[in-house]
């Protein structure tokens, strides 16, 4: 992940380049989801996206896979995948690539199943979706894969969705995800709705998964904790712009952007017993809908200079070009 | 000795579970829970989906009736009132709930719904219900110009503020909290955290936490109960429970909270 390095085509996975996203709001007004995005991925690698709600990472994820909603426009930018610009493909060519080359893993793994089909063949039919393979081949595919996701027994593949627990659909939404193989696979809080028992189980499956089949990942989440396990580089969003990216483990032990830092401060440790106060990020993010000149984090930031109301701040690299932050004043 | 404020005693709770052939298997959801809480004090309650935790919860604030077993408030033995005489404790403790959208009238502007309880208990002038509902909104840091807001134009974490707002109107003295963090942003949880132990300090308000998140619970609990089958199978000094769990199942809870909390922890240099 190059954030800057648009030039270097070589190695890119993915590529985002000057990506801007408006939702049509009431009344004329948009609200700007995302706003002049650049970043790279590279093959093979987990890349988290850690930002809270109204960042932008869901849309960003939607993005990639071409799932915007109506209400939603591309203002700017361009998403090559391979040799493809995701951006401009017909939606023929988006039926070919979703599912079979990209995958999306949502939150809610209630509502991405059909109530009224039995797992097995909701998950048969992706394979049927994207082959020519007969029932029975694709079957069999679709019990290897809820195998591999630790649902193997009949009764599981001929269970209804209801008869599962929340963390044994998500595993069916897995499978369905992985099924085809894809190469890119983007997780959308995948575990947030679980117990933190069932949260480590599926975290541990998901990484077995990919480490396996070599597949690329974008992991979204608003958690440090979980960004910080499983990801080896991250992008942090705040109102739709990224505001630090690099290398997970350096991004953790210096934050640059005094928004990672307060994020990274704000969970809760064994060395927060005793009912002292947390570590806490004051305010409320900025309505998205009103954008005024200068870093949107300016009226939360302790670190704020007169020059961070005026315009907005400069994407900078660190020595080693592998690090950004977008902020006049940086930490460290 | 501190006032015991709330005290549990072998409480039990059978949920009949019908199936289609008609048979009905029994669901023990509480199995002889006996636990108590001193005034001023907070007791997390921790344990996975399906430990029984929330009926628990549901219980102690009279919206389940146990099967069995005792749940006395201040002295009094609620599960022997009967529906008139258990009135006055109902204002005497208060509900606060995850994902608090959905407990929300979307009807209702803040204010309204900050006041409506008081609207119920019929305490005071329509005048007077709404200063105090300002005033409960003003303590849980939502500025005035929320009030005349709709549900739907507030935050995740104004909303949860406004629950708690709503659950302190009729000034309680217990509040039974259920995974009031669940589904908010990391840096609203500890800005909730944060107010809750802003109002226990300024009003000895007497907490029962159910949490999942053991770090949250050890932050903001002066006891910890941890919850496996409907039992409670430990407890003791947050220090003790997260750094020297006794049981099988506590450790594997600290297990996975310390596993997942290992990389943000080492590297921020809070532990």
């Amino acid at each position: 992940m190059f954030p800057l390095d648009l030039s270097a085509e070589h190695d890119a996975f993915l590529r985002v380049c000057g990506l801007t996203v408006q939702y049509r709001a009431e009344r004329g007004g948009a609200v700007t989801a995302l706003r002049d995005i650049n970043l790279a991925i590279r093959e093979g690698e987990i890349v988290g996206v850690l930002g809270e709600s109204g960042s932008g990472k869901s849309t960003l994820a939607l993005t990639l896979c071409r799932l915007l909603p109506a209400s939603a426009d591309v203002r700017s930018g361009s998403v090559r995948f391979r040799n493809l610009d995701l951006l401009k493909a017909s939606e023929r060519e988006m039926e070919g690539v979703r599912g079979a080359q990209i995958s999306l893993l949502g939150q809610d793994p209630t509502s991405a199943l059909n109530p009224v089909l039995r797992v097995g063949e909701q998950v048969r039919q992706v394979v049927q979706a994207h082959s020519q393979e007969s029932p029975m081949t694709s079957r069999e595919r679709a019990r290897y894969m809820l195998q591999q996701v630790g649902l193997g027994e009949a009764r599981h593949y001929d269970a209804y969705p209801h008869q599962l627990s929340g963390g044994q659909k998500q595993r069916v939404a897995i499978a369905q995800a992985l099924v085809c193989s894809p190469s890119f696979l983007v997780a959308d809080e995948p575990t947030s709705s679980l117990d933190p028992i069932t949260q480590a189980g599926i975290l541990d499956l998901l990484q077995r998964l990919v480490d396996d089949s070599k597949t690329t990942v974008m992991f979204v989440s608003h958690d440090p904790v979980l960004v910080g396990r499983l990801t080896t580089r991250i992008v942090v969003m705040y109102a739709g712009s990224i505001v630090e990216s690099g290398r997970t483990s350096e991004v953790y032990a210096s934050a640059r952007h005094p928004y990672t830092a307060g994020l990274l401060r704000s969970r809760p440790t064994l060395g927060h017993l005793g009912k002292r106060d947390l570590p806490c990020i004051p305010g409320v993010p900025p309505d998205l809908v009103r954008h005024s000149a200068g870093c949107a984090f300016e009226p939360r930031c302790e670190r704020r200079i007169a020059e961070c109301a005026r315009s907005d701040p400069p994407e900078s690299l660190n020595v080693a070009g592998d690090r950004t932050a977008r902020c006049f004043n940086e930490i460290g | 000795m501190d006032e015991t404020l709330l005290q549990v005693c072998e409480l039990t709770k059978v949920y009949a579970d019908r199936r289609p052939a008609g048979r009905t298997t029994e669901v023990r959801a509480l199995r002889e829970v006996s636990l108590a809480i001193a005034r001023g004090r907070t007791l997390a309650v921790i344990g996975e989906s399906g430990s029984g935790k929330s009926t628990l919860a549901r219980c102690i604030v009279q919206l389940e009736a146990p099967t069995s077993g005792q749940i006395c408030f201040a002295g009094t033995d609620l599960t022997r009132l009967d529906k008139r005489r258990l009135q006055p404790f109902r204002t005497r403790m208060q509900l606060v709930l995850q994902g608090s959208s959905a407990a929300i009238n979307p009807g209702f502007r803040g204010w309204e719904v900050v006041a409506e309880p008081l609207r119920i208990q019929k305490s005071g002038s329509a005048e007077e219900q709404r200063s105090t509902a300002l005033q409960c909104m003003q303590q849980v840091g939502l500025q005035a110009d929320l009030a005349e807001r709709l549900p739907h134009r507030l935050s995740g974490g104004q909303l949860q503020r406004l629950a708690i707002a709503r659950a302190l109107v009729l000034n309680p003295e217990l509040l039974v909290l259920d995974e009031p963090f669940t589904g908010l942003d990391v840096s609203i949880q500890a800005q909730i955290a944060n107010l809750l132990l802003a109002l226990q300090r300024e009003g000895s308000l007497t907490y029962l936490l159910v949490v999942h998140d053991l770090m949250m619970a050890g932050a903001l609990a002066d006891e910890i109960a941890v919850m496996q089958d409907g039992q409670i199978v430990e407890r003791g000094i947050p220090a003790g429970v997260l750094m020297t769990p006794q049981q099988e199942y506590t450790r594997s809870l600290v297990t996975v909270a310390r596993g997942v909390a290992s990389t943000g922890a080492s590297t921020t240099g809070s532990l």
